[in-house]
Parts: C-alpha cells; sequence; structure tokens
C-alpha cells in the first residue's frame, strides 16, 4: 500500500524537456503547384501550332521535374540535419 | 503538477536556503532532547523530533530537487542550442537548395524561349507539307486534360 502511495509521487520525476521543433521552412518557389498542361486550340491545323503546344508543355513538364526533384532534395537535407538534433 | 511545483518553488529559492532548512532539521534533531526541556514543549517530544525529522527531509529533497533542476535547465540550454543550429543550417541549405532551381528553371525558360524562337523561324518549313486533321488535336488534347487531380 506505501510503495502504491510512493510510485506515482516518484513518477512524476519523469518528464520530457519541454524544446518545441519548428518544421523546417519550404523554399516560397516550390509552394506553387504545377499548372495543367497547355492545350491546342481545336480547329488548328497547322503543325507549328501544335508543335509550338507541345514544345511548352515540355518545357513545363521539366519545370515541374525540377520541382519534384527540389523537392526531394529538400526533403533529405532536412531530414539529415533533423535527425542529427537528438 | 508536483513536479512543476518543485521545480517552480527550486527556481525561486535559492540553494542554500534549503541547505540551511536540511541543516537546521538535522541540528534540531540533534539536540530535540534540549529543547523539548523547555517547559511549554515538553509534552510534544516525539512531535518535536518528527517536525525536525520532516523539515530535514524536507530540506534535503529540495536541495536534491535544485541539482536535478540545475540538470534539467542545462539539459534544456543544450537542446534549444541544438534546435538553434539545426535551424540555421536548415535556412542555409534552402537558401542554397532555392538558389540551385531558381537557376535551373531559369535554364529551361531560357531554352524554351530558344525553341519557340526556332519554331516561328521554321514556321513556313513545318507548315509547308503538313495539314492536321482535327481528331489528331482532339486527340492530343484529351492526352493533355488533367486527370487524378485532387
Amino acid at each position: 500500500m506505501r510503495i502504491a502511495l510512493l510510485l506515482p509521487l516518484l513518477l512524476v520525476g519523469c518528464m520530457t524537456v519541454p524544446v518545441i521543433e519548428k518544421f523546417p521552412e519550404v523554399p516560397a518557389e516550390l509552394l506553387v503547384a504545377c499548372p495543367n498542361l497547355k492545350l491546342v486550340e481545336p480547329g488548328t491545323t497547322k503543325l507549328s501550332q501544335v508543335i509550338s503546344v507541345v514544345a511548352e508543355n515540355y518545357g513545363q513538364y521539366q519545370e515541374c521535374q525540377i520541382k519534384a526533384d527540389t523537392w526531394i532534395e529538400w526533403y533529405n537535407h532536412q531530414k539529415v540535419i533533423f535527425n542529427n538534433i537528438k | 503538477m508536483f513536479a512543476w511545483l518543485v521545480e517552480h518553488i527550486v527556481s525561486i529559492v535559492p540553494f542554500w536556503v534549503w541547505l540551511t532548512i536540511a541543516c537546521a532539521g538535522g541540528i534540531g534533531y540533534f539536540f530535540s532532547g534540549i529543547i523539548t526541556l523547555i517547559p511549554f514543549l515538553m509534552p510534544y517530544k516525539e512531535l518535536v523530533k518528527i517536525f525536525f525529522i520532516v523539515v530535514c527531509l524536507g530540506g534535503t529533497f529540495m536541495c536534491g530537487s535544485d541539482g536535478v533542476t540545475s540538470i534539467w535547465q542545462e539539459q534544456i540550454k543544450e537542446a534549444n542550442a541544438r534546435i538553434a543550429a539545426a535551424e540555421a543550417k536548415s535556412k542555409e541549405t534552402n537558401i542554397v537548395i532555392q538558389k540551385e532551381y531558381v537557376d535551373r528553371v531559369k535554364t529551361v525558360k531560357e531554352v524554351q524561349l530558344q525553341i519557340q524562337e526556332k519554331i516561328i523561324t521554321d514556321t513556313q518549313i513545318i507548315d509547308a507539307e503538313c495539314k492536321i486533321a482535327p481528331e489528331a488535336i482532339e486527340d492530343l488534347n484529351a492526352a493533355a486534360m488533367p486527370r487524378g487531380k485532387k
């Protein structure tokens, strides 16, 4: 009975260190969503116009690819930094 | 709650006070035989002894709490310093990543501009022997339509 009464008193010493870790900031550019692909004007018969839109879409894809790669790079870097805190 | 209360009291009262209380309790207990010779304390001989034991134990406990709290505060300081260093490193990394990203996108845009200019230059050659069927445009646009978006 005495031990049962003493236990809660002893356990109050088990506290975690009150330290707050903030979630790391992300570069603002990475928070912009990728736009939709551009569509060719219906009724277009010229191949040059189609190629122009397709080329633009390729460029758009490459930008989004860079963004995705950068997110992965950012995550890996931040993970290493976070794991080194402990 | 109890730990918080102890820590709060410890942070206000200096260590020497607890040491003095513990010593006073010990000395009081040691001399309780003499103290209880005082006529009005004589009937409370045992109570006086218990009182001094409690004072001594309480003082000793708080001395220990003071030490533990100091270690704890030191750990908090160290943890905060580690976090501050990590945050600084994180910001530095962000600057490098951001710069790399901007440079890479800039290169893509520059190349895109060159390609668009080349397409304009080659328009006559491209369009000379080719007429696109409307179905081809429909198929192409269908492929480019966004899907699976939230």
